[in-house]
């Protein structure tokens, strides 16, 4: 569940991570050590959400925080330095994607399930309670949600996985994509048609 | 007749419950609040989708902290890499080795991206192709002594050999000349 923070706090790291831009473009390289450790797991999570492969998201992860550095001295700190480094991400993310063809299934990366278990935290597992049943269902239902959002457009997907998963507001989703909130909204909901073609057949 | 309030959700509505598509929670449909069934239904999305989010969140939490600093050290020697070749004055970087615990090298749009250097070597590869098939074709064809010289001579028989067939003819004459082993000879030698 997504945490409100005081308006205070974030304009103090607004402050303070604007102090270190200023500091990295005038030559001290080292610095930017600051925004890597900040939000390298940020990123690396919605890029691994986006593409369900280790590899490529930490690929993607290193690459928006080179393209970042070099692109620094234009930052005009307008949005957020977050907000600034998701659309960087989320167009990186677009580029491995949109080279990743054919699409592979998230379902045939990790095969028939049987292994299914090992990648859930101990934490998420149904409890003993549940019916094996209905934890299979639950199991596949996710399997299909997964393979669905493999199979949405890069840009249906980016837009589905910040409102669902990162849990943003479409306000601070037109930020990171650059994009209007109807065109938001109608990929929104196209992501959600999909997702029902999906599952239709589920009980 | 059914009212819009008895008819169960449609597999569209089940979506919308988990997945709204605005920031304002919609309205819940009288029949979600009676219906067990359709309750059950939204339910079990909802559990996938809090499942899948959990295995994400669960992926990257699992990660170790030496992961991390790999990952922090790779980016910033990247970027040292680049402004010690690179330009002055602003950041830079160029393209280094990672000490990534997941290297991915890229090389697939290598060539778009040095269409100079792509055209190049195309050229190059002609050049070569064209000049080898042009010095062929103007060579004249090897004369027979030459390749006769080349091909390796078959060694002539010494005179072990010699003794060897010596002895062996020999053997059959004997053999041919005993009528009990006379089927021993074979034909040829006969």
């Amino acid at each position: 569940m997504k945490v409100a923070v005081p308006e205070e706090t974030v304009l103090a790291r607004q402050r303070e991570e604007r102090a270190e831009i200023a500091r990295i473009v005038a030559g001290e390289i080292d610095r930017f050590e600051y925004f890597v450790k900040a939000y390298q797991k940020r990123i690396y999570r919605l890029a691994y959400t986006l593409l369900r492969d280790p590899a490529e998201a930490d690929g993607v992860t290193q690459e928006v925080f080179v393209k970042a550095y070099r692109a620094l001295a234009d930052f005009k700190a307008e949005s957020a330095f977050e907000t600034w480094l998701t659309r960087i991400a989320i167009n990186a993310v677009r580029d491995v994607a949109r080279r990743r063809k054919p699409v592979v299934l998230f379902s045939e990366l990790h095969g028939d399930g049987g292994d299914d278990a090992a990648e859930l935290p101990a934490s998420l597992d149904p409890a003993d309670g549940t019916s094996p049943e209905r934890d299979l269902l639950s199991r596949e239902i996710r399997r299909r949600l997964a393979d669905a959002l493999v199979g949405l457009s890069p840009r249906q997907r980016a837009v589905f996985v910040m409102k669902h998963y990162e849990e943003k507001s479409i306000a601070e989703i037109c930020e990171a994509t650059g994009l209007d909130e109807g065109t938001i909204k109608s990929h929104l909901f196209r992501a959600a048609r999909k997702l029902r073609e999906r599952l239709e057949d589920l009980r | 007749m059914r009212t819009a309030g008895e008819r169960h959700l449609t597999p569209d509505e089940i979506v919308d419950r988990v997945f709204p598509g605005d920031d304002r929670p919609a309205a819940i449909p009288a029949h979600l609040g009676a219906c067990a069934a359709c309750q059950a239904k939204v339910a079990r999305l909802r559990e996938a989708w809090l499942l899948d989010r959990g295995a994400v969140e669960g992926v990257v939490d699992a990660l170790p902290v030496a992961y991390w600093d790999a990952q922090r050290a790779s980016v910033l020697a990247r970027l040292e890499a680049g402004n010690e070749g690179g330009r002055e004055g602003a950041p830079a970087v160029a393209p280094a080795g990672d000490v990534s615990p997941f290297p991915v090298p890229d090389r697939r749009g290598a060539f778009l991206r040095h269409p100079v250097l792509a055209a190049g070597s195309l050229a190059a590869a002609l050049v070569l192709v064209v000049g080898l098939t042009v010095s062929r074709l103007r060579a004249p064809a090897p004369a027979g002594p030459d390749l006769a010289a080349r091909t390796p001579a078959v060694a002539a028989p010494t005179s072990g050999d010699a003794a060897d067939d010596e002895l062996l003819l020999s053997i059959e004459r004997t053999l041919s000349q005993e009528p009990a082993y006379a089927s021993l000879v074979p034909e040829e030698a006969l």
